[in-house]
């Protein structure tokens, strides 16, 4: 009795509260930080998704064209998903009025919406598109305007404005229409192609078609060997659309 | 007579481990029952957070549509919610919310706000505002045709 009372006095208690110390780690401790890091990965997870559909939505890349139709009056719509993941349209707005679309497009394919009919009024249709990932996208194409008195549909011009700072330099103006928004036009269409009197302080070229336009404009003084390419960026390139539909070059 | 103090000498060390180990196991138990459930509370609560939080940054909203009607004297929004979670929001232009409660939109769902009533000339620039109730916001810049 006397020697198992002291083994019983000596060993138990540390063992007990070692025991509890272990439990209380396993079973609280442990499970514990397992979920809070399984939350943390859930989280880090739903983080990733989004950053990816954040991707997505910038990368969205459309093209439409809004192409006018007439008896009755109607709206079709050509539209390029030019991005990497495929999108659904969710809506067209004609001015203040949305159409549900719905309709899915795949990478680099072609789709054709429509025709919407609209009213035999004289009104323009400021059109928009948007997507699922929350896009607004406007047509290259601009402006529609319906008159109901000749039945015919007109659509807004694009204008390239040149501004010359010296009037004594003589010019000559080269427009070539290369992209319609959509795809390259090759070889491209010259628009404009001449010599310019350069008393006047600016010169205007009116387009029909937005998109990309190669613009070179040569000046020399006396002798034309002295050639000076417009614009200084050095691309040569200005872009007419809906948001841009006239560009200001000063040379 | 020396028998008993032997006797009481071998039963008083035993009594006190057994006090002693009572003693330890109430105590231990306490503490691994209230570090359980301290534990169990600590970490729902993170995770609610954590997942109020994932809703917080979940959300994805804009206005997609601001018109003015002129006859009326009334503005009309719709606000599209394509996110992946519904969301709660008001309508504020300026510095003035004008929707007394808050507006449900599921997620993928396109909402017209009730008009609102606010007269405006033609020019004039809106800074039209839509807050959720996590914080969020979606801006407009309308410029009065």
């Amino acid at each position: 009795m006397h020697i198992i009372g002291i083994s019983f006095r000596k060993g138990t208690a540390p063992i007990l509260g070692t025991i509890i110390f272990v439990g209380i780690l396993f079973t609280a401790v442990i499970p514990m930080l397992l979920y809070l890091r399984q939350a943390d990965t859930l989280y880090e997870m739903r983080k990733h998704e989004l950053e990816i559909m954040d991707e997505e939505r910038t990368s969205e890349n459309i093209i439409f064209y809004a192409l006018p139709l007439n008896d009755p009056p109607r709206l079709s719509f050509i539209i390029e998903n030019r991005g990497e993941s495929p999108t659904t349209i969710e809506r067209i707005w004609l001015n203040d009025e949305p159409e549900i679309i719905g309709e899915s497009l795949s990478s680099m394919s072609v789709s054709e919406i429509g025709p919407i009919g609209v009213p035999e009024v004289e009104e323009s249709y400021i059109i928009k598109l948007t997507t699922d990932r929350g896009n607004i996208f406007i047509p290259s194409s601009g402006i529609p305007t319906y008159d109901p008195n000749s039945g015919e549909w007109q659509m807004d011009s694009f204008t390239i404005f040149i501004m010359m700072t010296e009037t004594k330099s003589q010019l000559h103006i080269l427009v070539n229409h290369t992209h319609d928004g959509g795809s390259s036009i090759d070889p491209p269409v010259t628009y404009f192609d001449d010599d310019v009197d350069n008393n006047q302080p600016g010169y205007s070229i009116s387009v029909p078609l937005p998109g990309e336009y190669y613009v070179k404009v040569t000046r020399w003084h006396g002798t034309p060997s002295e050639e000076e390419l417009y614009p200084l960026s050095g691309t040569g390139l200005v872009y007419l659309g809906l948001t841009s539909p006239t560009v200001l070059i000063i040379i | 007579m020396n028998k008993s103090t032997s006797t009481r000498r071998a039963y008083s060390p035993v009594i006190s481990a057994l006090i002693l180990s009572t003693v330890v196991l109430v105590v231990g138990g306490g503490v691994w029952a209230f570090s359980q459930g301290a534990m169990r509370i600590i970490a729902d609560d993170y995770a609610e957070n954590l997942m109020n939080m994932t809703d917080t940054i979940s959300e994805r909203f804009i206005i997609e549509q601001v018109m003015y009607n002129s006859e009326m004297s009334t503005l009309h929004v719709w606000v599209f919610n394509y996110g992946n979670v519904d969301i709660d929001i008001k309508v504020r232009i300026g510095d003035v919310t004008y929707s007394e409660n808050w507006i449900h939109i599921a997620s993928g769902e396109m909402v017209a706000i009730d008009p609102i009533d606010i007269i405006v000339n033609t020019g004039d620039e809106l800074n039209v505002n839509t807050f959720s109730r996590r914080n969020n916001n979606a801006y407009y810049r309308y410029l009065v045709p």
